[in-house]
């Protein structure tokens, strides 16, 4: 089953080579189709990916003007492969977990009843750059949170939901999976580990504001939805995502 | 005169757009669907404006007070000290307002988003004021 992981990229040199490590990980027993769209990087990111796609097989780029992550995703989602049967994404500072794939596309291949896999994360402060992981002293958490990288679709879903909302500065994520979870989608949450979640400290306080903010329209969106369409039903996984007040 | 109301806490935060607006408490996970009439009033109670005053008429003043009472047996504003801000042209509710409670999302909101955002490190994790 050919499967395509967008990697939006913006700027980041140093961290997507590790990221791309980790999916070229899974080497030959996953039929991957990595697509970085490289949202119009102003540094040495453009020769960190033609080095990439130099260097090894199943990595291709696309390269738009700067528009925000959103639009990136956008632009990944109008250049999947003709033969791309499942979609999911990975950003460029985040590493995928080495089991990540092996459940849940088995559950995909075997219950084609079912649209999307939806599994954990790791929020971490640090990474081995050598081995992928945290280390062992590293804070760290087990979630299930909304994330893209949590989940596997099937094409058929993605073209259903459509494209990303690229007014939403934020949330856009959280937007797009509310879309996916109240529209009677099938779906199988797993206790697979998708990635880890590379957790900046610091960040969080000077932002909060906008992020509650844009988040909060994430609910009213779909609540505007829900209202105007009776149909829809919000039925999601079980999230579970309190983080330690080290990693706030 | 009747008095004014503020936000509770911290804890609610709220959104507005295309005339609709929600309420998150982020204490208790609810969330609360407000219709256009019942934003408005919303607006203008959370200013610190009297219930009592808000209405062009006195049944539509006996509806914000009916409202705010309502709002603050949800535990979304309580009463405020502050000064009254300046008048305010009076409000013509055209429709109830209203306020419907949800708690399917409570997983979600009760504790915050991870996403984070970082001007100096690039995105995903957004610089602050884009867009």
């Amino acid at each position: 089953m050919k499967t395509t992981v967008i990697v939006p990229v913006y700027n980041r040199p140093d961290t997507l080579p590790l990221a791309v490590r980790s999916l070229l990980a899974h080497g030959a027993a996953v039929d991957l189709d990595i697509l970085i769209v490289d949202d119009g990087s102003t540094d040495e990111t453009p020769d960190v990916i033609a080095g990439l796609i130099a260097e090894h097989d199943g990595i291709r780029s696309v390269r738009r003007e700067n528009g925000g992550v959103a639009a990136a995703r956008n632009t990944g989602l109008a250049h999947l492969l003709p033969e791309t049967e499942i979609v999911t994404f990975l950003d460029s500072d985040d590493v995928m977990a080495a089991e990540r794939f092996d459940h849940d596309l088995v559950t995909l291949r075997d219950r084609p009843e079912i649209e999307i896999t939806y599994g954990d994360m790791v929020v971490t402060d640090r990474i081995d750059p050598d081995t992928l992981v945290p280390p062992t002293d590293a804070v760290t958490r087990r979630v299930t949170s909304v994330h893209l990288s949590c989940a596997l679709m099937r094409r058929g879903l993605v073209e259903r939901i459509g494209l990303f909302d690229e007014t939403l500065v934020q949330a856009e994520d959280t937007d797009y999976i509310l879309r996916v979870f109240e529209s009677r989608t099938r779906f199988v949450q797993t206790t697979t580990l998708s990635h880890y979640y590379l957790r900046h400290p610091g960040n969080m306080t000077k932002n909060t504001d906008a992020m509650t903010r844009y988040f909060a329209r994430a609910v009213l969106l779909s609540l505007q939805r829900r209202r105007a369409d009776a149909s829809l039903v919000l039925d999601k996984p079980s999230f579970a995502i309190e983080l330690p007040r080290e990693l706030i | 005169m009747g008095m004014g109301f503020q936000v509770s806490g911290p804890d609610v935060v709220y959104e507005s757009f295309g005339g609709d607006l929600v309420v998150l408490n982020l204490a208790t996970g609810q969330y609360f669907g407000l219709n256009p009439s019942g934003a408005e009033l919303w607006t203008a109670i959370t200013e610190g404006h009297r219930p009592r005053e808000l209405g062009a008429t006195p049944e539509e003043s006996q509806m914000a007070e009916a409202f705010a009472a309502e709002l603050q047996a949800l535990g979304l504003i309580v009463p405020s000290e502050a000064a009254v801000p300046a008048t305010r042209q009076p409000i013509a509710i055209s429709e109830p307002p209203s306020i419907e409670v949800y708690d399917d999302l409570s997983d979600l909101i009760v504790a915050d988003p991870i996403h984070d955002t970082d001007a100096e490190a690039g995105w995903p994790k957004m610089p602050e004021n884009v867009g």
